[in-house]
C-alpha cells in the first residue's frame, strides 16, 4: 500500500512483442492479370495463346524478383506462367498431330 | 494524572477541531507525496459522461461503427468484361461469329485502362478491366486469322 500506483502499471511487454503496424498492400504487377488470364485462356480455349502467357510470364516473373516487396500477385504470375507452358506444350502437340495427319494424307494419296 | 495533556482532543472531540480532515498516522502516509493518484490536469473520466458509451442494442462491442465505403468500379469495367467474355467463349459457340464483339472489347478496355492508370487508387477492380481488355484482344487476333483464312479460301478456289 506504500505504492499504490507501481501496481496500476500494465505489464512489461507482450509475450511475443507488440504486434506489428499493418502494412500496406503492395500494386500488384502490371502484367500479373495480363499473364493470367493469357494462361488461362492457353489451356481452356485457344493454345495459341500459351507462348504469349510463358513469355510475358516469364519477363515478369524476373522483375518481380529483382525488386522483392514492391509488387502483389506473385501467384497470379506463377499461376499463369505454369498454364501458358502447359497450354505451349498442348499446342505443340496439337502442331505435331495435325503435321502428321497431313503427312499420312500425303502419303495415301500417292499410294 | 499520568496522561499527557495532548491527547485530549482526540478522545473529547470540540466543535471547532480539524476532525473534518482527519491527518494519517505519520509514519504510513496513504499515498506518496511526489505521485497523486491521478494527473491533477486530467479526470480519470469526463465529467458529465459514463466512462462508456451504452452498447446499442443487439451489439455485443462498444466500438462504434464505421461504414465501409468501398470505391467505385470505373463505369465500363462491366462492360469490358462482358464484350470480352462474349467475343472470346461466345465465340466458341458460334463458329467465331461472336468475336466481331473483340474489337469493342480492346477499344473501350484500353480507354478504361489508360483512365484508370491516370487516377491511381480512385477506382476499384482494376483486374475486370484487364482480363475484359486481354480477352479482347485475343478475340480480335482470332478473328482477323479467320478473316485472313476466308479471304484466303476465296481466293484459292476463286483461283483455281
Amino acid at each position: 500500500m506504500t505504492q499504490p500506483s507501481a501496481s496500476q502499471q500494465p505489464p512489461s511487454g507482450y509475450p511475443y512483442g507488440p504486434p506489428p503496424p499493418p502494412r500496406p498492400i503492395p500494386p500488384k504487377h502490371p502484367d500479373a492479370v495480363t499473364v493470367l488470364v493469357l494462361g488461362v485462356i492457353a489451356v481452356a480455349a485457344f493454345p495459341l495463346t500459351g507462348p504469349f502467357a510463358w513469355a510475358i510470364g516469364a519477363r515478369a516473373r524476373r522483375e518481380f524478383d529483382a525488386n522483392p516487396g514492391r509488387w502483389s500477385g506473385e501467384d497470379e504470375l506463377k499461376v499463369g506462367y505454369v498454364l501458358g507452358i502447359v497450354g505451349t506444350v498442348l499446342l505443340l502437340l496439337g502442331v505435331i498431330a495435325i503435321a502428321v495427319l497431313i503427312l499420312t494424307f500425303i502419303t495415301l494419296a500417292r499410294s | 494524572m499520568s496522561e499527557p495533556p495532548s491527547e485530549r482532543p482526540e478522545s473529547e472531540p470540540t466543535p471547532d477541531s480539524e476532525q473534518t480532515a482527519p491527518q494519517p498516522p505519520p509514519g504510513q502516509p496513504p499515498y506518496p507525496p511526489g505521485q497523486p493518484p491521478y494527473p491533477p490536469g486530467q479526470p480519470p473520466y469526463p465529467p458529465g459522461q459514463p466512462p462508456y458509451p451504452p452498447p446499442p442494442y443487439g451489439y455485443g462491442q462498444p466500438y462504434a461503427f464505421v461504414p465501409y465505403q468501398p470505391k467505385p468500379r470505373h463505369p465500363q469495367a462491366i462492360t469490358v468484361m462482358v464484350l470480352g467474355c462474349i467475343a472470346l467463349v461466345g465465340g466458341l459457340f458460334t463458329g467465331g461469329l461472336a468475336t466481331v464483339v473483340g474489337p469493342f472489347a480492346w477499344v473501350i478496355g484500353g480507354r478504361a485502362k489508360r483512365e484508370i492508370a491516370a487516377e491511381p487508387g480512385r477506382y476499384s477492380d482494376e483486374e475486370l478491366v484487364t482480363i475484359g481488355y486481354v480477352l479482347g484482344i485475343v478475340a480480335t487476333v482470332l478473328l482477323a486469322l479467320g478473316v485472313i483464312g476466308i479471304v484466303t479460301l476465296i481466293v484459292v478456289v476463286a483461283a483455281a
